[in-house]
């Protein structure tokens, strides 16, 4: 597993630490049942504190991606499939409303901006 | 408390060695001029000599932090203190032991010994190494060790007044003031020991009390 | 929440002077680490003297591992490990010397890890504190704090003076001493861009006053330094700032919920607060 912490970044490196690991499970990278370092072990590893790492395993733990036993340590969750998709709607909403908000700006009617979203979803091998 | 005399007898190190040095240097002179009178001045600062640094071993203490480090230890103050006394005791017996040797080699060598002459020199030397030392410490404590040289100073100093004053009051029994009588030299001594205990528990008082920054 | 450490309303005059630490309250929670950050002078040494009986505090109370500290209970200082801003350590000795002085003090040294850490660290076994450069001896001091079987770390500066690569060590041995959760540490430190990395909590203290307690991660990502022009500053409600302090031509302000004061006052610029801005903005600003 392997994560990038950018300092420079303005996202918050707990936000950085689990997008990245949600991001992993998503391609696939992570299994269900594939077990994660613990958050203090991973504090150590990558150099931040505990309680960043803590958040980003809190958030990860709320969206179901990953499961923590007392005693067993952190494992990606195995019942993550509809999380996944859920992740993919929430993204894809994200994403349309900001085209929206474009549209509506430069007078984009809805027509046309369906349109673009034909081309879009074409040219990106179908 | 064994840990700290450890660590006060490591701390002393070279100053030890030197006084052994230093010591051994001075045990010469008799050897060498077969005077009497030297022999008896060497004996007693032989036995002096060892606490004569502790001066400096304190202040380096302070200079350091490692006084205000001790603090931060699983120990008692008191214990802290103790630990200080059972050195200065160590050191004593140092001195007892090499003016011990320095003593056998010149009678070995055929000089001449008179025992009120020794007697003398160790109840001169007990009374200067253990009173300097009782005066020493809680003074330290008190004020601080900025003007270490000048309290060992004044502590043996006061040592030596202390003898003058004890030979005055024991004149009647001593025919006259007299400083190289046995008895004065007993009575030092024992006075000294008291000051010595007295002295610890002055001490584990004021450090009880003593703020470190 | 547990606790490893929790000082209340710690008071200290020193006689004569006019500083005093006024009412200083924080608490550390069990697995975290704590930076202390003051500017020189405002009471960080104090306050961690008190907290270790060096200093008698006038009031307050002080509690480790949930009980109180005093001179005769030497069995909680088996478990407080203590670096102190200074050689800490009697100069004529080495530290194997030093190992086997604290074998015979301690309860729980532990001669593996201490040889374990000092050779890690490349501190010299053999040589002479005395001659020792600095960063050596902190990091032998820090072997030292580490292997008596400590659960708190009180360390006042352990980096200072270090260069970066060194520093980089320490802050690893830090993150390591956390692992374990009921390990805590509080360490004062002037070189914010440590505690950034590796602190959970950060307390700011000035002129023995604490100022504020917060997440790390709260300071770094939801307090803000907003750049106001006079009439702006003006038109805010007390409420929403914490400090503010006019520098050049525009006034700093800092508050405590960048998202939520952009929300309100589109017209302001927010940037994103760093430590030393914050104390900074805590040090020279009116409340």
């Amino acid at each position: 597993m392997e994560i990038i912490i950018s300092s420079n970044s303005s996202k918050p490196i707990y936000e950085q630490i689990s997008s990245q690991i949600k991001a992993m499970v998503m391609s696939g990278k992570l299994q269900p049942g594939d077990p994660i370092p613990s958050m203090r072990a991973l504090a150590k590893i990558i150099h931040v504190s505990v309680i960043t790492v803590q958040k980003a395993y809190e958030e990860l733990q709320r969206e179901g991606f990953i499961e923590t036993t007392v005693g067993r340590g952190s494992f990606i969750s195995a019942h993550h499939r509809d999380v996944i998709q859920e992740e993919h709607q929430r993204r894809m909403e994200e994403h349309l409303r900001l085209a929206v908000e474009a549209a509506r700006m430069s007078g984009t009617t809805l027509e046309e901006l369906i349109r673009l979203l034909e081309m879009c979803y074409k040219e990106d091998g179908q | 408390m064994r840990g700290l005399v450890r660590n006060n007898i490591y701390s002393m190190a070279s100053n030890i060695q030197l006084s052994f040095i230093i010591a051994a240097v001075m045990a010469l002179v008799p050897i060498v001029f077969r005077e009497d009178m030297l022999l008896s001045m060497i004996l007693a600062v032989q036995i002096f000599i060892f606490v004569v640094n502790t001066g400096t071993s304190l202040r380096v203490d302070e200079t350091s932090k490692w006084s205000k480090f001790e603090l931060t230890l699983p120990v008692r103050r008191r214990t802290i203190v103790r630990a200080k006394y059972v050195t200065f005791v160590l050191l004593i017996l140092m001195g007892i032991l090499t003016s011990l040797l320095t003593l056998a080699v010149c009678s070995a060598l055929g000089m001449s010994i008179d025992p009120v002459m020794v007697t003398y020199s160790y109840g001169f030397g007990l009374t200067l190494a253990i009173t300097s030392t009782a005066l020493m410490y809680p003074v330290m404590l008190k004020i601080g060790t900025e003007k270490n040289e000048m309290i060992v100073f004044f502590s043996g100093f006061a040592a030596v007044g202390i003898m003058l004053l004890l030979a005055a009051i024991l004149a009647p029994f001593t025919e006259g003031m007299q400083i190289r009588h046995p008895l004065v030299g007993t009575v030092s001594t024992c006075t000294a020991i008291v000051l010595f205990i007295i002295s610890y528990f002055v001490s584990v008082r004021i450090h009880r009390k003593k703020e470190f920054r | 929440m547990i606790y490893s450490l929790e000082v209340s309303n710690l008071s200290k005059r020193y006689p004569g002077a006019t500083f005093s630490l006024d009412n200083v309250s924080f608490a550390v929670p069990q697995g975290s680490i704590m930076g202390f950050v003051g500017e020189n002078g405002a009471g960080k040494t104090t306050t961690i003297n008190c907290i270790l009986n060096t200093l008698k505090p006038d009031s307050g109370v002080i509690k480790i591992f949930g009980e109180e500290m005093t001179e005769a209970r030497t069995d909680i200082r088996n478990h407080i490990g203590v670096v102190f801003d200074a050689i800490n350590f009697p100069e004529t000795l080495t530290a194997n010397r030093l190992a086997s002085v604290f074998k015979d003090i301690y309860h729980h040294w532990d001669s593996d890890l201490f040889r374990q850490l000092i050779d890690r660290l490349k501190v010299p076994a053999d040589v002479r504190i005395k001659d020792l450069s600095r960063g050596m001896t902190m990091k032998l001091a820090t072997a030292a704090a580490f292997s008596h079987g400590a659960r708190l770390l009180i360390l006042d500066e352990p980096t200072s003076g270090l260069d970066p690569v060194v520093r980089e060590e320490m802050l690893d041995l830090f993150l390591e001493f956390v692992e374990n959760e009921e390990h805590s540490i509080l360490m004062s430190s002037h070189i914010t861009s440590d505690l950034e990395k590796v602190a959970d909590y950060i307390t700011f203290i000035h002129n023995g006053k604490i100022m504020l307690t917060e997440e790390k991660d709260a300071l770094l990502y939801q307090y803000g330094i907003a750049r106001c022009r006079s009439e702006q500053f003006q038109a805010l409600d007390k409420s929403e700032y914490l400090a503010a302090r006019k520098r050049g031509l525009q006034i700093d302000v800092l508050v405590p919920e960048k998202q939520r004061f952009s929300g309100q006052h589109r017209d302001i610029t927010v940037d994103n607060a760093t430590i030393d801005e914050i104390m900074v903005l805590l040090v020279k600003g009116d409340q």
